[in-house]
């Protein structure tokens, strides 16, 4: 049980990982400059 | 041997953990954990466009408008407002209302997200913006300040997948700034003090006395960095007249071209929820074709596609063939005009606006 549930947190790190990464990926690169985005923080 | 990861399942969990919150934040937000939408303008303050003055003109100021000026940094360069107001207060008999909303970074996005703020707060009778074409198909880069997913994600039904999750990344960008803006307000930027990034960059006098224009008393910059030459005041004297402003009517013969390359997903759906903003809230719409540098040669009025099925209803097409507007100059002379090859300076905007307002005020007076 332990096993299939260590397994499954590992899979969802994965998951989750290639969702943000997809997500960056996809974005376009304006949303990731930090100063135009949040400029006067 | 590489090490591991995380070091235990329980820290591989808390990643995983954090990762969700992350990524669901903007649903775990809602709409109830965003600050106000006015938020949005005080934090970006002076540098992204003149935002400062559009807060002003949408939360704190109230009366009806009768023209807005809405749209990118070509109708911030392009349009002399306190003219256009000064001619339809005559043509009224009283005191006109006419203010431009403009800013930095193209898009039917953010025009979408700025003209609903606007029209929650002011009523106005006559929008008047331009073709949000960015470059590239490029996006603004405040978008992570005007999408708010808890704002209603039913804004991105109809656009694909791979757009609307764009949309959702802004999103997420844009959650610390939110939550940070919940717990404590942003202080707002003077309206009126030392000459602020626009006025600096650009030498232009107040965007306050401009009502929301920028009047760029520079010369032509060749690589859009700060080389601007000097600014050499020009008025050219060609035989155009307002007479040569042409209003798009399907049946009349005019020198509009339309081309035929579909727009791309999120500027056709978003120009086409303007359009629906405006109907709703009852304002007329006119596209106006403000001309670059290289269309100087053009005998036609090029529009990217046939707009009218786009904005159907109160919506108004208007421009002056460029062959026309500037014929009779010398390459030298068209460039006083300009500060760059995309904008008009105080020359350019000076010698635009006149030809195209009574166009304008016809459209405003002539279809009540």
């Amino acid at each position: 049980m332990k096993a299939m549930i260590d397994r499954f947190i590992y899979a969802l790190v994965v998951v989750l990982a290639l969702v943000a990464l997809w997500l960056v990926f996809n974005a376009p690169a304006t949303f990731l400059n930090a100063r135009a985005v949040y400029q006067g923080f | 041997m590489m090490r591991p990861a995380f070091s235990s399942t329980k820290q591989a969990a808390a990643f995983a953990f954090l990762m969700l919150v992350v990524l669901l934040s903007p649903v775990l937000a809602g709409k109830k954990f965003l600050p106000p939408r006015e938020e949005v303008y005080t934090s970006l303050g002076w540098n992204g466009g003149p935002y400062p003055w559009i807060y002003n003109q949408i939360f704190e100021e109230t009366n009806d408008i009768d023209i807005a000026f809405i749209g990118s940094s070509r109708i911030l360069h392009g349009i002399d407002t306190p003219y256009v107001q000064a001619k339809l207060s005559a043509e009224l008999g009283r005191p006109a209302v006419v203010r431009t909303f403009a800013w930095g970074g193209p898009g039917f996005d953010v025009l979408y997200f700025i003209t609903r703020d606007l029209l929650a707060h002011r009523k106005v009778r006559m929008l008047v913006f331009y073709d949000e074409n960015p470059a590239g198909n490029a996006r603004n880069a405040q978008m992570p300040a005007w999408f708010r997913f808890g704002e209603g994600s039913g804004l991105l039904s109809g656009l694909p997948c791979r757009e609307q999750c764009i949309f959702y990344f802004a999103a997420i960008i844009g959650m610390p700034r939110n939550l940070l803006d919940l717990v404590r307000t942003n202080l707002l930027a003077p309206l009126i003090s030392d000459p602020n990034y626009w006025e600096q960059h650009y030498g232009s006098a107040s965007i306050v006395k401009f009502l929301g224009t920028i009047c760029a008393e520079l010369g032509f910059n060749h690589d859009l960095g700060v080389h601007f030459t000097d600014f050499t005041p020009f008025s050219p004297r060609t035989p155009v007249t307002p007479a040569d402003t042409e209003i798009y009517s399907p049946a009349g013969s005019n020198d509009f071209e339309f081309g035929t390359e579909p727009l791309p997903a999120w500027q056709a759906h978003f120009a086409g929820v303007v359009a629906n903003l405006a109907r709703t809230n009852g304002c007329k719409m006119v596209m106006l074709n403000i001309p670059v540098l290289a269309d100087a040669p053009e005998m036609v009025i090029r529009e990217r596609t046939f707009w009218p099925r786009i904005f159907p209803g109160d919506f108004w097409l208007i421009g002056v063939p460029p062959a026309k507007l500037f014929g009779g100059l010398t390459d030298q002379e068209l460039h006083w005009l300009f500060i760059n090859s995309g904008h008009f300076n105080k020359n350019g905007m000076k010698y635009f606006t006149p030809l195209i307002t009574p166009a304008l005020l016809q459209i405003y007076e002539g279809h009540d």
